[in-house]
């Protein structure tokens, strides 16, 4: 019961650790797309002018998950950029990419429908440029980090007599105290 | 009262060491057979999807090897720059069953697909000798047999098959030579060595790791034991400098450069360096390409205009004063490729067996995810500590020398697991410990239940 005890106090920190560290580097990985500098790290992929900024952003989004990315963030930077951030799994944890996308709003002119007077509509058209980037993330070293820190403890507190196979010589020298004990008995 | 789990842990490990038995002969055997019968399917499927006279024309390297090998044997006057590059080992390798057999390749694969398969034996010899653990070893060999990296590298016109074999052979005959009393283990255990820093010069450095060994290596307590295999490690390390440095004053008399092969320091100049410049830049990761070809290329019109001297002291000095510049960046880069190449999966059945890309693909992808895997090097990390708990100094030198062919890779990148392949040696070891390790955690689970449930079974 006491080893129990023991082996379970020195699982539960690590636990906390890996799961902080899981957390702090997701964020670091999230970090350090947005901070990405599309213009040297990025290429362009699409350019349309004379369209609507909505239709050009459903464009974007649907040439993403049809990339089997999923859409994790999205946000404007000014009046003259948007970015969409996605990974290439729906959990960090499981995603080898995190992607960027950088759209360039060059030019927009609010064109206003005939019957605005009748409670028509004004849409916003424009000439849209996006540059894709990505980086590798983070998670697969995280997975093996974790992986090899709870195998650590598993290693370290295993008795060797459990691991007959790899230390034949301690289960040995088990049953010959054991059979001495027995003798001794008798 | 004797404890169930006890016998019941005793009989399991009865019947697995039965399997790999008291016969020393019937695991190698095994294992070769294994081995062979792997590499020979790999080669007939490969045979049947790109045809025999396609195995130097897949990629660039090949072609490097056959023309310093017509060179060699004066069967050409071009291939004198490909000689400085590669070396002499396997060149010469090529230009003799080429003497032999004529311009087909396909003799030398076969010679290769034994020589790798005897090495899958020599790794399960290794094990044997260091952990006195039959079952590991067999474990160990058996792995070697059936990575694809191995297959696939025996597979093809590279070097990496020959070396990893005399290598192999080398350490296998080293660490024999040092607890028998026979001079001619010691002495055949160097030269071995020295032909495999022939044929790839990685190794060069490495007697400095055979005299760590030594002080290392577990003595009985013999007076003056320790001596003994200092100087038998100083024999081996001896020869294993002497053989190589014949070429490289070969070198000198011809290019006026000593040196084994030019590869190292071209390989550091336009992969490490390139890539550091790269980063210092903050660049797009996509100009690496063309900067490192550029490197290449002004390295190429300095050695084809037979500057060889001054071209090698020009790339060592570019090398440098890059260090100079950006020290932590190169420090951070050479980590990094570092940790690539110890996690990168193998992509030669990619040009190999083409018809199976979509299985390849699907591998990397599901079970790889992606062009890394750090499963083994972590297997390997794991088996670190097991075999620490039962001899220290054993798994300090097998991590020791996974740890010396990963730092001697750190100069070049973007060639797949090939580049880390020679630390299969001891790698495969410490792995098959991890492997065996979760076969008794497995066991020790379903026993911990079993008995729980014959406790429940008996309360009335």
């Amino acid at each position: 019961m006491k080893r129990r005890i023991k082996i379970f106090t020195a699982f539960v920190p690590i636990v906390i650790v890996l799961i902080a560290l899981g957390f702090g580097w997701r964020s670091w990985d999230y970090d350090r797309i947005r901070n990405m500098d599309y213009e040297t790290h990025s290429s362009p992929i699409m350019r349309q002018a004379n369209v609507d900024f909505d239709e050009y952003l459903t464009r974007i989004r649907k040439a993403m998950t049809g990339n089997r990315l999923s859409i994790v963030n999205e946000y404007k930077i000014g009046d003259s950029m948007y970015e969409i951030i996605g990974q290439s799994d729906n959990f960090w944890l499981f995603a080898n990419y995190i992607n960027k996308v950088t759209i360039r709003i060059n030019k927009v002119s609010v064109i206003t429908t005939q019957t605005m007077q009748e409670g028509g509509e004004q849409t916003s058209q424009g000439e849209f440029l996006s540059y894709g980037g990505f980086i590798h993330a983070g998670s697969k070293a995280f997975l093996a980090i974790a992986f090899f820190g709870v195998m650590t403890v598993i290693v370290l507190s295993v008795r060797k007599e459990s691991l007959p196979h790899i230390f034949p010589e301690a289960v040995e020298s088990e049953d010959n105290l054991k059979k001495h004990g027995q003798c001794e008995d008798d | 009262m004797v404890n169930v789990k006890t016998i019941d842990f005793a009989a399991q490990f009865d019947r697995l060491k039965s399997m790999v038995s008291s016969d020393s002969l019937r695991m190698p055997i095994l294992i070769f057979a294994a081995a062979l019968i792997l590499r020979l399917l790999f080669m007939f499927i490969m045979f049947s999807d790109i045809g025999p006279g396609h195995l130097i024309d897949l990629y660039q390297d090949p072609i490097k090897y056959v023309n310093a090998a017509d060179y060699l044997f004066g069967r050409a006057d071009t291939g004198q720059y490909e000689l400085f590059l590669v070396g002499v080992g396997y060149p010469f390798l090529i230009a003799l069953l080429t003497a032999i057999f004529g311009d087909i390749y396909w003799p030398i694969l076969v010679v290769q697909l034994i020589l790798s398969s005897l090495s899958c034996v020599l790794i399960y010899k290794i094990g044997e000798l260091l952990i006195k653990n039959r079952i590991i070893a067999a474990i160990a060999g058996f792995l070697a047999a059936v990575s694809i990296t191995s297959i696939s590298l025996a597979n093809a016109i590279l070097s990496e098959t020959l070396f990893f074999f005399l290598f192999i052979l080398s350490l296998y005959l080293f660490f024999k030579g040092l607890g028998d009393n026979r001079w001619s283990t010691i002495i055949f255990a160097g030269i071995m060595g020295g032909l495999a820093t022939l044929v790839r010069s990685v190794t060069m450095f490495y007697p400095v790791l055979l005299i760590v060994f030594a002080l290392i290596y577990p003595v009985a307590k013999k007076a003056g034991e320790r001596k003994r295999m200092l100087i038998k490690s100083a024999v081996v390390a001896l020869i294993m400098i002497t053989i190589p440095a014949l070429w490289g004053l070969r070198n000198l008399e011809v290019h006026d450069t000593f040196t084994v092969s030019g590869t190292g320091v071209l390989a550091t100049k336009t992969y490490l360096t390139g890539r550091v410049l790269i980063s210092a830049q903050d660049r797009h990761v996509g100009k690496f390409t063309a900067l490192r070809d550029s490197l290449y290329r002004s390295s190429l019109a300095a050695y084809e205009a037979g500057n060889y001297r001054q071209n090698q002291a020009d790339d060592i000095e570019f090398i440098i004063s890059t260090v100079k510049r950006y020290p932590s960046l190169f420090l951070k880069n050479y980590l990094l490729i570092v940790l690539d190449n110890a996690t990168a999966v193998s992509g030669l059945q990619y040009l190999h067996l083409p018809r199976y890309t979509k299985f390849f693909e699907n591998i990397d992808k599901y079970i790889h995810r992606g062009s890394n895997s750090p499963v083994v090097l972590v297997f390997s990390l794991i088996g670190f500590l097991i075999l620490a708990r039962k001899q220290l100094n054993i798994s300090l030198i097998l991590l020791l020398n996974v740890l010396y062919f990963a730092l001697m890779s750190g100069i070049t990148f973007g060639q797949g697991s090939r580049i880390f392949f020679p630390a299969m040696s001891t790698q495969s070891i410490l792995a098959a410990t991890a492997v065996l390790f979760f076969y008794d955690i497995v066991l020790i689970g379903r026993n911990f239940l079993f008995s729980r449930r014959r406790d429940q079974a008996e309360v009335p």
